[in-house]
């Protein structure tokens, strides 16, 4: 084995560029499977964030009929608590049930508001201040000023928005909305906070005002449009699912309501979720495309040794051993340039991981409802390092097998004839 | 002398035709005569009803030339008011310090909920300034005979309905039923009058039922509880002030 480890190193610095060459191209491979990895996992850990808070929650309680009406903003299908007892005592007794960190109603509304003659078409949220801002990042977002209060006629908005309205935190806003009995309503709101966000959604067209506010305004009693829950983690949806449902059906007889997993609530989660398998199986591709110059480097070798092959054949080795000596030379190709791949992607995920990609212009126009942060943070984590090193090296010793067995299947007599 | 005489006859009979016939232009302004109003003071009920859930709202209103002021009265709404000045509508409600202007397409939603649309409520100017209409038959109607009138809007002018259909009862000269046409030809709304009453010597359409056809299960009934016309009305009325 030693003797076929030598002369295997032997043979890889006997074409020095060639062998450079292909631990260069298994380098650059593995390189930006490890960055586009860790890009990748930044993005979609990203955005999973910001939905589960903005959007799903890791679960969900609403009415079942409000699933379609939504987008709608419907005031037609309320989560008024358990037979109708009110959405508070209903996210309490959730939030005391096993695996549930936090739960928080929120009340959805569209709204309106015209400077001059134009008019701002908004989002309105009716919170529970306090809870929000354990359940979000928003607190980390204001520029100015401070949440709304329970129990005061405040209103917090984006900086985006106070541009439009050409308002600033102190002045008063009167928005209009229809409440739940369908009648056009207006109220005004003191300005108390000044959010920038680099969600378009939030910064351009969203506004919180009290809970309570909220309910008196739409007429809503003490209802919420949905109730939103955050376990210790958003794998443990699906644990926790089942223990939210059970509370429900003991409490509440009508059956109304229905509880949804972040990936049941939004389709786009879901999404990511089949992508995340889809680009595992674009880096082996991606792999397998730089073992290529591995093979044809072998392939290369094996035809410029194949008398040389004869001889050692000739002179007592086994085809066996011969395999194994290509294989050698393939597998150091892939370790070595695994290696230094995994150092330079390592690197390079590492500062982009501290310093971020930023995608601001590129997303500029996106729409409000994509919640993604402009601002890409790749993910730099060992493990990521350790898989496209292994990645890379395990890719590269497969594929050149190919070549070692064309190698060990030739015989004496075939490969010193031409001698 | 023979053709004198018979010249005289066919005159004394397309005369005689002219005399008797009336015209889509004449009716409608004899419509008018008793639906248009001056000024008045009208204490209503709304009652919207919208897939199964009933609302009723209650209204008094004073109306002068372009110029109209309304406040609700049911607990609901108390308070809230909107005042229209020629084609500007501005809302106060007791929840906000500011007044609120509707403009654009917020005049075409539906009055607080109902199938009436803002601008539906802020019509005051005579329908033969805004429509061409074509007498295009008779027919009865609830019992009661009609003109059928068609009217389709004049060249540039700005209306909600590019074409309305009436039933004008031939006597009382009042209108029935009306449906209202968008310029593809769909049916967007439908209002029956089901009450009228002679008030100061004027027929009055007193309560009418209106279905707005882009809306399920929808319709809003109309009552007017008392009219007063040509009421006296202090003056800064219709001013912004006299909303708050």
């Amino acid at each position: 084995m030693k003797f076929l480890l030598t002369l295997a190193g032997r043979n890889l610095f006997r074409n020095k560029m060639r062998t450079v060459v292909s631990v260069i191209a298994i380098s650059i491979a593995v390189m930006v499977v490890i960055f586009a990895r860790g890009l990748i996992i930044g993005m979609l850990d990203s955005s999973y964030s910001l939905y589960i808070q903005y959007d799903s929650g890791h679960l969900k309680v609403i009415d079942e009929t409000y699933d379609q009406k939504e987008k709608l903003l419907s005031l037609l299908h309320p989560v008024d608590g358990f037979e109708g007892e009110g959405v508070l005592p209903m996210v309490d007794k959730i939030e005391s049930a096993e695996g549930v960190n936090i739960a928080i109603p929120r009340l959805k509304f569209g709204a309106m508001a015209s400077p001059g003659d134009e008019i701002v078409r908004m989002l309105g949220w009716g919170v529970d201040p306090d809870k929000e801002l354990r359940f979000t990042d928003i607190e980390s977002n204001f520029v100015n000023g401070r949440m709304v209060k329970a129990n005061k006629k405040e209103i917090v908005l984006g900086s985006g928005l106070l541009n439009k309205l050409n308002k600033t935190v102190g002045d008063s806003l009167t928005i209009v909305y229809t409440n739940s009995f369908d009648a056009f309503k207006g109220s005004t709101f003191e300005i108390v906070g000044e959010i920038d966000h680099y969600l378009p959604l939030i910064n351009n067209r969203l506004f919180y005002i009290p809970l309570d506010q909220a309910q008196r305004i739409l007429i809503m009693g003490n209802s919420a449009t949905e109730i939103l829950i955050k376990a210790d983690t958003m794998n443990e949806a699906d644990e926790v699912q089942p223990k939210i449902e059970q509370i429900i059906n003991n409490n509440d007889s009508r059956g109304k309501y229905i509880v949804q997993t972040w990936d049941e609530a939004n389709p786009m989660l879901k999404l990511f979720n089949v992508a995340e398998y889809i680009y595992n199986v674009i880096y082996i591709l991606l792999i397998l495309l730089a073992s290529i110059v591995v093979i044809n480097t072998m392939v290369m070798i094996v035809k410029e040794r194949t008398q040389e092959i004869g001889m050692m054949r000739a002179l007592g080795l086994k085809s066996k051993e011969i395999l194994t000596l290509f294989i050698i030379e393939g597998t150091f190709l892939g370790v070595v340039g695994s290696f230094f791949g995994a150092i330079f992607g390592g690197m390079l995920t590492k500062y982009l991981s501290i310093h971020g990609i930023d995608y601001t212009q590129a997303v500029e126009g996106m729409m409000e409802e994509f919640l993604m942060n402009p601002v890409l943070y790749p993910v730099y984590n060992l493990e990521n390092v350790i898989f496209g090193f292994i990645l890379g090296s395990i890719v590269t010793a497969l594929t050149c097998i190919i070549p070692a067995r064309r190698a060990a299947k030739l015989e004496p007599h075939d490969a010193l004839r031409n001698i | 002398m023979k053709k004198i005489t018979l010249f005289l006859m066919i005159a004394l009979v397309v005369f005689s035709t002219t005399v008797g016939a009336i015209t889509a232009e004449e009716i409608i302004q004899r419509r008018d005569d008793n639906e248009f109003i001056k000024s008045a003071r009208v204490e209503s009920t709304m009652i919207i009803n919208n897939s199964g859930r009933e609302l009723e709202k209650k209204m008094v209103s004073l109306i002068e030339g372009n110029n109209a002021l309304a406040e609700f009265t049911n607990p609901m709404d108390r308070g809230t008011k909107f005042l229209k000045r020629d084609d500007n509508l501005w809302m106060f409600f007791p929840d906000a310090e500011d007044i609120v202007k509707l403009s654009g397409h917020m005049l075409e939603r539906g009055m607080m909920g109902s199938d009436f649309s803002y601008k539906d409520m802020m019509e005051s100017e005579k329908l033969t300034e805004l429509y061409n209409f074509e007498l295009v038959g008779e027919e009865e109607y609830n019992g009661r005979p009609c003109y059928k009138i068609e009217a389709t809007k004049v060249e540039g002018a700005e209306v909600s309905y590019y074409k309305r259909i009436a039933w004008i009862d031939k006597e009382r000269f009042i209108g029935l039923r009306e449906e209202l046409y968008a310029e593809s030809g769909r049916l967007l709304k439908e209002i029956v009058v089901t009450r009228t009453e002679e008030i100061q010597g004027r027929w009055y359409p007193m309560e009418s039922i209106m279905e707005n056809k882009l809306r399920e299960n929808t319709s809003t009934t109309f009552i007017i509880n008392s009219i007063e016309f040509n009421p006296e009305i202090p003056e800064g009325t219709f001013s912004l002030e006299s909303l708050q």
